[in-house]
Formats: C-alpha cells, structure tokens, sequence
C-alpha cells in the first residue's frame, strides 16, 4: 500500500514537471516569437564545433543585435563533407540556407552547382573594400577575377615543435622556414637524445598536407595551372614535389625518427594527446589548433612555417577551413541581409575576436591592431606565425588551392597511396595508382556535366 | 542387478532433509514400485538412483558395487521419463540409437539392437518418424525402445504412464509388465498412482514426510499397512479413519457410538482405528438401530457409496446394498464385519482385528452397540 | 497396437488437397477486392519505401551523375564495368567478405559458449547474465568511443597493458591487418548482447528431461553439447546467422567512427564505399552500382544460407 502511493507521489510529481517545463518552453518560444515581429529570417548553416561554435553563434548574436531588419537564424549540420551534398540537395526548397559555410575544396563544385551567388555582386554594388582581407584567402575563393565567396575561418599548415623539449636535449629549433632537412636534423637529434623516448616527428596520413607539399614546392596538381585558368581534365600525383616530399617521409619513417599516426580524426586527436604529454617533439597541421596546443599546455609551444624541399624557396602554402556563401534561391532581400551577415563577420572586431577565441587567421588586415589581437600576440607570440606566413605569401597558381570538383575524391586517393607509402610501397607506384584513378574520376565528372564529351 | 539403498539422504539447505534415511533391497528382476503423494520425494529418490542428483547421506549399492558418486553413465542403467524426453530432431531409430552412438557402439551392432528394441515395443512402421508424428502413447514406446537398446539390466522409471490417457494407461500397465519380464529387467518404478503399484509391482516403497512408510508386497500393504497413511492411501473406496479411546482395557470405543471388545488388552489411551468400507456391512432397513445419518449418495453401477455421518459428526464411508434406494438423511444401521485396523495417537500399526474376529485367535463376535 | 492412433496425411496428399480447392482467390471478384485492401497498405508502403529506391537506385547505376547529382550521362553497364575492373573494389570485396564471415562465425560461437555459460546454476549468474546482454543497451558512437580508447596508441588500455608485460606494442587501428582486428572484436562485442540474449532464451527452453536422459544414455558433456544443445537450438542459431550476416554487410557506424575505411582502405567495407561515393564525393552512379553488388551479394549470400544451412536446422 505505502509503495503505491509512493508510486502515486512520484507520478504526480513528474506529471506537474512535465507541464511546468512544457509550459515554460512554450513560454520561452513565445517569447523569442515576439522579439522578433516583423524581422526577416536569415537561416545559415554551419559546421563548427566547441569554441569555434561558441563564438560564431557569439557573432550571430552579436549581429542580430546590431541591426533590426534581420535575423540571423544557425543551424549546426555536421561534418564538412556531410553538409556540402545537404546544401545541394536542399536547394530550391524553404529548407535551404541562405548562407552557408563550405569548406575549402567544394569551392569548384559549389561554384558549378549554379546554385549560388558570388558575393562579387555586392561588393560591386557596395563598393566593398576586398583589399582589407588577406589576399591569400581570397586568392583561394576566387576565379578568374571573380570573389565566388568570402573566406571565413582560415587556417594554414604549420609545423608545431615543442621548444621545451628541444631546449632540454640542446637542440636548435627547426628555422622561421625550414627545409625538409632541417627537420630532419631535429627529429634525429630528439629521438637520439631521449633514447626514443621522445617520437621526432610525424606527418598524418591526410590529403591536405599532400596538397600543400605540393603547393610549397610550386608545382600544380592539376592541369590547366590547378584549374585556375580553364576545368582541369587531368592530375598530376607524381611530379618531383610529390615524389621528394614523399620519400623524405618513407625515409624518415624507416629509419624510425619519424612515426605514423595514421589517418582522419582519431590521428589528429591522438598526435595531439602525444604532443601535449611530450612524447611527440614535432608535427604538422593546421593553425587552428594553436588555441588547444596552448591552454593547458606546461611546454612552450614553437611554430615555424610549412617545410620545402632543400634548394628551392617556399612558394607558400594554401589555405585550409572554409567559406561563407550566398544561396541564390533566396529573394533579393534576403540575400542581401545575408552580405550583411558576412559583412558583419569579416570586420576588423569580429575577425580579431575570432583568432582570439579560435586560432583561426583573422582575416582582416586592420584586425592586427584591435586590443584584442595586440593582446594575444604578446601574451603568445608564436601565435604571429600562421598569419606572417599568410602575409608573406604572394598568391599564385599553385597557391591558392586547387579549383578542380571532386576534390574529396581527390583526398581519398592521396591518402591511400600515403598510407602505402607509410606502410612501405613505393612512392611512384603508389601515386601513379592514386593518379589514374583521380584522372578518370575527373574525366567522368566533367562527361557528366557536360564540360567536355 | 540387485540394488541396495542404504540410509539415503538429500537436502538442498542445511538441515531440511528432502528425504532422510531411505534404505531398501531390490532383488534382481524384481519390479520395484515407490509410490507417494506428490512433494514425498520420489523423484528426488530416482534421480539420485540413476546419479542425476547427487546423494547427501548414505549409500547406494548397485550389484554390490558402491555407486554413490558415480556419474549417471557408468551405472549401467537406463531410464524412462514421464514426459518421454526424446529428441525432437531425431527420427524414432535415432532416438533409439541415441545412447549406443554416444558409447560409440560399432554400426552394425547399433542396427541390429535398434531393430529388435523397435519390433519388441511394435513400432517398426513408424521407425523413420520424428517424434512429434507419434501420438502419445507411440512416443512412451519410443522411449521404452531407447531403454530396451541399451540393455541395461536396470531400468528407472519416473511416472512413464502420467502423460497418457485412462485407457490407454491401463493397456501400458501390462505391456510394461509383459516386457520387464519377457527382458529380465529389474524395474524401479515411480508412481503417485496406488493403483498402477499395486497391479505392477512385485514390491513397493511407500514414501510420504520425507520418509520411508513402508516397503512390502501389494498385499502386505493393503492387509497389513504399518500406519494410518499407508491404510488410507492404498485401498479405494479409502480407508475409515476413526477416532477411537480405550477406557477399559478391553473395550474399545469408535467415534463415541460403536464399541469394540479387544480380544487383549491396550493401554488406556486415544487411538484411530481404519476400516475399510467393505469391512462394514449395512444392515437393510429395520434391522438393528440405525446410528449414521446418509450425507450424500455417488451411484458407481455395481456399488452405491454411502458418505454418511456418526451422531458425534464423524465422517463414515459405507457400501449400501445393492438394490436399496438411499437419500441423503437417511438413517443405516451398520454392522462391523471385516478388518479393523487399531493404530497408536501417532498412527502406527497395534492391533488387527479381522474379519469380525482377531488375528490369529478364536472367532469373537464384535458386538456393535447403539449408544444413544 | 493403438488404436487411437490415425497416419498422419503423407505431404503428397497434402499437396494434392491444396490442388483439389475450388478456387483461387481469382474465383470471385470479392475475394479480390478483399486481398486488395489487405495488400494494398502494404504494398504502398513498400512500394514508397522499398521498391521505388531499387529500381531508382538500378536506374541511377547506369548513369553519370552531375554534380547536383542528376543523372546525365547514359553509361550502360560502364559503372559495373569500373567496379569490377578496380582493384580498389575488389579488395574492399574481399576485406568485406572476411569481416562478415569472422563476426558472424565469431558472434555465434562466442555468442552460444557465454549463453552455455551463463545457464548453469551458479552463484551470482543473474550478474553474469546481466553484464552478458548489456551491449544491448550500447550505441554505436558510445562503443566506438570505448573501442577506441582500448585500442588507441600510446594511451589505449591495451598498449598499455602489452608495455606493462613487455609485449610489442600493436598500433591497432593504424596497421592494414589489426585494424581489421579491431573492427572485427569491435563489432563481435556490439552484436554480443542481442546474440547472447536470443540465445540464452533459446538454451532456457530446452527440456532438462532431455540432458538427464542423454546422461543417462552415456553421453559426455561435449556429446550432449554438440548432439543434444545445438540442435535444439539451431533453428535459432540460424535465425541469429542471418541477421547477423545481413548486420554484417551493413556495418557502417563502427567503422566510421573508428577507421573511417582506413588504413589503406583496408577496412572499407562495401557498404562504407556506398557512403564515401554517394555522401562524400556525390558519386550518385557509382555508389548505385555498388549498392546494387551489394544487395544481390546479399541476397545471394542469404539465400545459400537458406539452401545449404536451413536444412540442418531442425524445427519443432
């Protein structure tokens, strides 16, 4: 009897709980309702995660309240890859957003699609001042003198090395822009030294970084100058860049003062974990990760620039992240509060509080000398690295990211023939697998679309 | 294959005792019933003969070899269940071979006991069935067959006929006995069925408390039960249970109503005497006073039975005679005219009076006197 | 010698009954309209969800699709062609091929010695029994998490546990043939619970009659395991083989969060190729064609089982 009506006591009290939170949610939406009356709805998609999606929605906000006309309304969609094929799929149907974030290599697919607006029309119409965003983002986003969207969160490739590390094992850094050589030299000297307690160094098995072994070695991966001056019809896997840069990490990794962390997220978190508990003395990867490397970490954190191969200059490295876009299935109001939305995010305050809580680049020129910047680049001044490399970069063919659909494709085969590479193959043969393969999927592609029969 | 039960015991908990001391001798060939009323233990009792259930307290002696904590295997036995237990995924013959297989019996040798256990139990035409197109009665075959293969010499049987119709219960009975004797088996046989022990068996352990009762021949226990539960479990109509005194040395008083002379003398003192209901002769109306009053009335053809109650409200069960119409109020005057059983306050066994005279000595009329 | 006993009808005799029946349902026209409006919901249903993606699919598969995923350029067979002239694709057939045949033979035999295990009477067993069947209760992305943790380099419990023995350290998820280890424990552990459960309640209702009497008969408990339990249980082993085949093949969510088809593609499945060709690389033509190899592996597979297996299943 006792239990029941305890059973009784319970159920009353979850039925009163229910309705109090329902009636509180369909107070709380009430309310938002009311908030915005007469405001016209911006809906952008987007795929940052942690801090990153704390900020951006941070920004959103931080719009929304600066204007009355619109709303900016985010949406989270998953991975990258995930939401470039939602986007299509969704568009021309109320679903789809008026603005989207895409990363970098759906640029060329997306551009295709047909289905966007290049925000070169309102830069145009509002005399927008391009020449504050670095021009090594925009390089990337643009073709053929046409800005198609507006870079957003940038990143570039670095090589990250712990300097306390090499501090203790009397080792000097690897230089501002080092060669090849010049991390071997490290990775040799800090497996030696901590009698293979401490790993030199590691490259992980990941598309991206092929592109850019390319990139710094100033030759093109696709034809037609990586597409930057007509559609590609086929790749090129195993140009000299390719192949020196692939046999310097076959090489290494044999002798043992190199290890392979394998690929995709798992690789990264797990180089990462190493790295900040000193078992890993150098990796490379991208420059957002600083703000992870850096909180928490007792070592002090080194960045030099990408490596290039002994004898040659470093002709820069493309960057990585992603985008913003306009949908043109949108009305001409909407679209034109979206640009205002992109406007919003790429001034000086928003792009400096962006690096500030991200490690992403600030894009901005003018950001550098908002406090907040200031503050960060005396407080880690490494933390200069990633953007000094972006500014060095003149932006040329073979720099500014590779304009060629299918790139995801792309990245798989690379990454398979690293991975044979790493497990031993040979490089050529591996590439020239990779290579055919890429070329008929590109062939294929452009049948299907109808650039050439 | 003779079997020597000595001071059995099971218990699951400390100290409750599921069955205490059973000690028994089976003779070889005999057909061995152990009968009782669901919970006595019984089966506990065959599992623990065929190794199934390991044995707490005593010994078990088969052949005059110790077997205790044998497993069930190399006790040379076999057994029969109530629910058949074959293998649904075998055919009748693989069933039958089942046992010869595992010992890995050469083939031809497993073909031929196979062949002759199924002709013997008649199911040569069902030999390449499975066993859910038999009916009831061909499955227990079966079962027989499997047994009769493996030519053990003891087979255990636990309630084999349960799961059968009346009919067809009674039919089995004699087959069972033709092919126990036919095979030389030693057969121990559980049963909650009097009746099937009492047509079936050469010996029979009553168990009942957790306890032997009594073992004896079907006779020696219908004539000569050791306790009042052995009396009225065997025996239908069911044995009289009345409640008796001696207040005299010599007189015996029923149910306060009817007085018995006692040819020796018993201590003063409450006893229970049972009588069966074909021990008591009613009187046909108008002669002799009436003492019991008809309850209610069951026609069974042949026999009317009468349940009839004693002026101090005892319950008394009589066979009326035969062309007489009873109602129920009616008043029967009764006459004691078989065997009386005079058992102690704890029911054991103290004195038979048979047949209207005590055992053994001189006839003696009991008297029978209406006291009110 | 029984007379209540009749023959049961011969299945010849049944089939000619079946023969003999007036008439079909194409006898009266009622009897149509009410197998219609019986099927009919079904039939929509399957037809929207079943039926009209297959033959899509089909469709796309002789297609070069655009990038918004049209189909514009009619290639015949080509796609197929492609397929089985990569040897990408046949190694993922062949990986795919391996992964099945290990976890369902692996989910079943560990399946049936915990659920053997976990019958007997013994104290604390209904703990065991819960522990047993709690994968059941797991998600995919959580046991990813955990495998991924037991398996990770340098930090993963058995790494650690081999350096702790002076065993080598493996880099499971890293090296071609322990990812697919990996995977493969992996995927045994997710399907454990399920397994062990079906098959605990299958063990559970076989009759102890029937242990008592092959003890009785003289046989061993390997002889009563192999000749006793597995065919009483085996019309449910075989129910479990299917389902864990046809699991199997579509396998998706452990290898994306653990592998993602790596390292060197040697855990890319079949199915996880449908993924990376449909979903990441919008290769609607090419992921049709895969799709299409991999139902009728499927139900090729399926129906062999069917064939070959079913008939020593003996059902009551």
């Amino acid at each position: 009897m006792k239990r029941i009506r305890k059973l009784w006591g319970w159920l009353a009290l979850l039925v009163v709980g229910v309705t109090l939170i329902g009636t509180g949610w369909a107070t709380h939406q009430a309310a938002v309702a009311r908030a915005v009356p007469h405001r016209t709805k911006i809906l952008f998609w987007h795929e940052m995660t942690g801090p990153a999606q704390q900020e951006l929605l941070r920004l959103v906000q931080g719009f929304n309240r600066s204007q009355t006309t619109y709303q900016v309304v985010p949406e989270f969609e998953g991975n990258y890859n995930e939401a470039v094929q939602k986007v299509i799929d969704t568009h021309g149907t109320t679903a789809s957003p008026a603005v989207f974030q895409s990363m970098d290599i759906s640029t060329s697919q997306l551009a295709h699609t047909g289905n966007i607006t290049p925000v070169q029309k309102y830069i145009d119409e509002d005399h927008y001042d391009l020449k504050q965003i670095a021009p090594g983002a925009r390089a990337f986003y643009a073709n053929r003198g046409v800005q198609l969207s507006m870079p957003f969160n940038t990143s570039q490739p670095v090589l990250y090395y712990n300097a306390t590390l090499l501090k203790k094992y009397h080792i000097t850094p690897p230089p501002v822009a080092p060669t090849y050589q010049d991390i071997t030299r490290v990775a040799t000297q800090l497996t030696d030294r901590s009698h293979h307690k401490v790993q030199g160094m590691t490259v992980e098995i990941y598309g991206w970084l092929f592109e850019q072994f390319l990139a710094n070695s100033g030759e093109e991966l696709a034809n037609q100058h990586d597409g930057h001056t007509g559609t590609p019809t086929e790749v090129n896997f195993t140009s000299p860049g390719a192949l020196t840069a692939m046999h310097w990490i076959q090489t290494n990794l044999q002798r043992g003062i190199f290890v392979n962390y394998g690929a995709g997220a798992n690789a990264q978190s797990n180089e990462t974990a190493s790295f900040l508990s000193g078992r890993l003395g150098m990796f490379l990867q991208s420059s957002a990760l600083i703000g992870q490397l850096t909180t928490g970490n007792p070592d002090r954190l080194g960045i030099s620039d990408y490596p290039h191969p002994v004898g040659k200059r470093a002709n820069g490295v493309a960057i990585g992240g992603a985008s913003l876009w306009l949908s043109n299935d949108k009305s001409a109001h909407v679209q034109r509060g979206a640009w205002d939305f992109i406007k919003y995010l790429m001034t000086a305050k928003s792009q400096a509080a962006w690096q500030v809580a991200t490690g992403y680049l600030a894009l901005n020129q003018r950001s550098a000398q908002t406090p907040a910047l200031r503050a960060l680049f005396r407080k880690l001044p490494a933390t200069r690295v990633p953007g000094n490399q972006l500014r060095a970069t003149a932006p040329n063919q073979t720099n500014s990211g590779i304009f060629l659909q299918g790139l995801i494709q792309e990245r798989n085969l690379t990454q398979t023939a690293m991975e044979q590479i790493y497990q031993g193959a040979d490089p050529r043969r591996a590439l020239s697998t990779a290579q055919r393969a890429m070329t008929s999927y590109v062939q294929n592609n452009n049948r299907a679309n109808g650039y050439q029969k | 294959m003779s079997i020597e039960l000595s001071g059995l015991g099971k218990t699951y908990q400390p100290d409750e005792w599921v069955l205490h001391d059973v000690s028994a001798r089976i003779a070889s060939g005999e057909f061995f019933a152990i009968v009782g009323p669901s919970g006595c233990g019984k089966s506990t009792l065959l599992r623990m003969i065929a190794g199934l259930t390991p044995i707490t307290a005593g010994n078990l002696k088969i052949n005059g070899r110790v077997v205790t904590d044998l497993p069930p295997k190399e006790r040379q036995l076999t057994m029969v269940f109530q629910s058949y237990a074959l293998f649904p995924f075998l055919s009748v013959q693989a069933n039958v071979a089942f046992g010869l297989k595992a010992r890995k019996f050469p083939p031809a040798e497993i073909d031929q006991r196979v062949t002759r256990a199924i002709q013997l139990v008649d199911l040569t035409a069902f030999r390449d069935r499975k066993p859910r197109d038999l009916s009831g009665g061909q499955r227990q075959r079966v079962a027989l067959a499997r047994a009769i293969a493996s030519e053990a010499k003891l087979c255990l049987m636990d309630e084999p006929l349960s799961n059968l119709d009346a009919q067809l219960r009674v039919k089995m009975r004699t087959e069972l006995r033709r092919l126990q004797q036919q095979l030389g088996l030693t057969v121990i046989y559980v049963t909650h069925d009097q009746v099937e022990a009492m047509t079936m068996a050469d010996h029979i352990m009553v168990l009942h408390d957790h306890q032997v009762q009594q073992i004896g021949t079907p006779l020696d226990l219908y004539h000569h039960p050791a306790n009042t539960f052995v009396g009225s479990f065997f025996g239908a109509p069911r044995m009289n249970l009345l409640p008796a005194r001696v207040s005299e040395a010599t007189e015996l008083t029923l149910a306060q109503t009817l007085k018995v002379a006692l040819p020796r003398p018993l201590p003063v003192a409450d006893y229970t005497v049972g009588i069966r209901p074909n021990a008591i002769t009613v009187l046909p109306a108008g002669t002799g006073a009436p003492c019991a009053t008809v309850q209610t009335v069951e026609y069974l053809g042949a026999q009317t039975l009468l349940e009839t109650q004693l002026p101090d409200g005892t319950a008394l069960e009589l066979i009326g005679v035969a062309p007489a119409d009873y109602r129920p109020g009616d008043r029967v005057a009764v006459q004691l005219t078989g065997t009386l059983y005079v058992f102690d306050a704890q029911g054991r066994a103290r004195m038979t009076l048979e047949g209207g005279v005590v055992h053994g000595n001189d006839a003696q009329t009991v008297s029978v006197a209406d006291q009110s | 010698m029984e007379m209540t006993h009749k023959p049961f009808p011969s299945p010849t005799k049944a089939k000619s009954v079946a023969k003999e029946r007036p008439r079909g349902f194409n006898g009266h026209r009622h009897d149509k309209y009410v197998a219609a409006a019986f099927l009919g919901p079904s039939l929509v249903v399957l037809g929207i969800f079943v039926f009209y993606p297959m033959l899509k699919t089909l469709y796309l598969s002789l297609f070069l699709t655009n990038n918004v995923g049209r189909p514009t350029v009619f290639v015949g067979l080509k796609n197929y062609g492609t397929l089985l002239a990569s040897s990408a694709y046949r190694a993922s057939f062949q990986a795919t091929l391996i992964y099945v045949f290990s976890v369902v033979v692996l989910t079943l035999t560990v399946g049936v010695l915990l659920a053997q295990a976990a019958v007997q009477k013994l104290a604390g067993i209904r703990w065991f029994r819960t522990i047993f069947s709690a994968t059941m209760g797991v998600s995919v992305s959580v046991a990813a998490i955990f495998w991924l943790f037991i398996f990770s380099p340098s930090v993963g419990l058995l790494d650690q546990l081999a350096a702790s023995l002076h065993l080598p350290v493996i880099n499971w998820l890293t090296t071609p043939g322990w990812a697919m280890v990996a995977i493969i424990v992996s995927t045994v552990w997710m399907n454990l619970g399920f397994t062990f459960l079906i098959l605990f309640g299958a063990l559970q209702m076989v009759p102890t009659t029937l242990y008592d009497a092959a003890a009785v008969e003289g046989a061993s408990p390997r002889y009563q395991f192999l000749h006793v339990t597995l065919p009483m249980i085996s019309p449910t082993l075989f129910f479990t083989a299917t389902v864990t085949l046809i699991g199997a093949f579509k396998s998706f969510g452990l290898i994306d969060l653990m592998t993602a088809g790596g390292p060197n593609n040697a855990t890319n499945l079949m199915v996880y190729q449908v993924y990376r060709d449909a979903f990441l690389t919008g290769n609607y033509g090419q992921a049709s064609a895969e799709s299409m190899i991999l139902a009728v592996v499927i139900a090729g597979l399926t129906w062999v089982q069917f064939k070959f297996l079913e008939k020593r299943v003996t059902y009551e």
